[in-house]
């Protein structure tokens, strides 16, 4: 049937080459895996509180040559499940309600930077494999802003909404009281740029990117747990980026 | 010699100016190649879109499109490749001619990139393919399950260990800085370097230009029975 094609001469070594390339890549793959090891998260060490207008905090505002928000040696890549909302001053604001709280209250980006400021730093990880390290996270506590409205025994979880109208997400309400999942505008001393979800963001480093809401435009206080937009998908709910899932907040 | 092309099938018998053609590619060889090109292409932009920074991405709103366009295409990858390479199939029969290396296969390698001028011995006769395609076919048949592989590891990355799924996203990352110099290299010698675009005949008709077969397939074009009698045409006429 192969008349036209000539007999093979020398040796079939291009299975050896092609298994060699295999083997290459596999090994290196295992020396990277093994290599990140011990760069895994762990609750003690996933977020560090930094002072606020720590000298840390002030280098990393000139540095990279790019926008603060974008760095470029682990780079972020900017997701979103619908379009990307563009943020108005005028317009835009944070509605806290649900039955978990006595008081509803709509504010102004003004008025959320009001309660306490915090800074945290720390990795940001994506359930795809990349992350990006020592982040300087600005923004305000959600056990701040919640609390103040008068929590009450309804109040077991927290529904963070996207301005996309599309994308979702909650916590239990131990996790949105943790120490570590605050509501950020300034990512490196920059407000955050449109596609790191301007102007407000939920930063929980505990877990993976995905609960860590862009856009954010209303927090709901409730009793039943909200099943967020990849959790529908089958994504885990506690997304913890360490295992086990021990609590630390 | 010119009322058909040599070779298996039917295929244009001569170039518009009466150069004999001779048969490379069947239509399944071809549909393969043409079908393995668009979903890399596919890939690579659409991993290009995944991973550009905001500034210089202009697929940035429509990520979840293009992270679908980027799935779809590796199922249609792996579509394509997976039942090629079976027993009688389009691919299993080069992947079986690119497995064997002769002596003038390595002579051929190690001289090759030595410039024309300061080349003092020719290149030997080569085969259906040279010995760079068939390196170049298996290094790329290698990056395909390295993709495969980092970019499952990487779809089902919340149920790994961070540090396996960052690796796999690190060499998927890597494997594409490594595999566009190889296509960028295919792409310039089938269509823009003169001496070797002959070649783009026979991926896209089946055929190519008898001289150019004697000239670039020396071992391969006496197997098919095609003579010095060929009528030469200058290296970068381009065939019909």
């Amino acid at each position: 049937m192969e008349q036209d094609f000539e007999e093979p001469l020398g040796r079939p070594v291009g299975r050896r080459i092609f298994l060699g390339l295999l083997g290459m890549g596999a090994a290196g793959l295992a020396f990277t895996e093994w290599g990140l090891r011990g760069d895994d998260a762990d609750p003690a060490t996933v977020a560090q509180a930094v002072p606020l207008g720590s000298m840390d905090v002030e280098q990393r505002e000139s540095s990279e040559g790019v926008h603060p928000n974008i760095v470029t040696t682990e780079r972020f890549r900017y997701y979103s499940v619908g379009y990307i909302p563009d943020y108005h001053p005028k317009t835009w604001r944070l509605r806290v309600d649900g039955e978990g709280v006595d008081r509803h209250l709509t504010m102004t980006l003004d008025q959320l930077k009001a309660y306490p400021n915090v800074a945290l730093k720390s990795t940001f990880r994506c359930v795809t494999g990349w992350r990006v390290r020592d982040n300087l996270w600005r923004g305000v506590r959600v056990r701040d802003v919640i609390d103040g409205l008068g929590r009450n025994g309804k109040a077991k979880y927290v529904t963070f909404y996207s301005g996309d109208g599309v994308y979702t997400d909650s916590l239990t309400m131990q996790q949105a009281r943790s120490d570590n999942a605050i509501l950020s505008w300034e990512l490196n001393r920059a407000p955050l740029i449109r596609e790191q979800g301007q102007p407000l963001r939920l930063i929980y480093p505990d877990m993976y990117g995905y609960k860590n809401v862009k856009w954010v435009t209303r927090l709901e206080v409730k009793s039943q747990r909200d099943i967020g937009f990849w959790e529908q998908e089958g994504w885990e709910i506690d997304a913890y980026v360490y295992n086990p899932p021990q609590f630390n907040g | 010699m010119a009322e058909r092309a040599i070779g298996r099938g039917a295929a244009p018998r001569t170039t518009r100016r009466g150069i004999p053609l001779v048969h490379r590619f069947d239509g399944r060889e071809r549909v393969v190649h043409w079908l393995f090109a668009l979903f890399f292409v596919l890939l690579l932009l659409s991993g290009l879109g995944l991973w550009l920074p905001p500034g210089s991405n202009p697929v940035l709103d429509h990520r979840e499109v293009v992270r679908t366009v980027h799935l779809d295409a590796a199922l249609g990858l792996l579509a394509t490749v997976i039942p090629a390479l079976s027993r009688g199939a389009a691919l299993s029969t080069i992947w079986r001619q690119v497995q064997w290396f002769s002596r003038d296969d390595w002579v051929w390698l190690g001289r090759v990139l030595i410039p024309k001028p300061l080349r003092r011995h020719p290149l030997p006769p080569q085969g259906r393919f040279n010995a760079g395609q068939k390196l170049n076919t298996i290094a790329v048949g290698a990056a395909t399950v390295g993709f495969v592989v980092t970019g499952a590891l990487m779809w089902q990355g919340e149920h790994l260990p961070t540090s396996l799924s960052e690796a796999a996203d690190t060499w998927h990352l890597w494997l594409m800085v490594l595999v566009i110099p190889l296509i960028a290299g295919h792409l310039v010698l089938s269509m823009l370097l003169p001496s070797t675009r002959p070649a783009l005949h026979g991926i896209l008709f089946g055929s190519v230009r008898a001289d150019f077969a004697l000239r670039r397939h020396r071992r391969w074009a006496s197997v098919i029975g095609v003579t010095e009698a060929a009528p030469e045409s200058p290296p970068d006429e381009a065939t019909a």
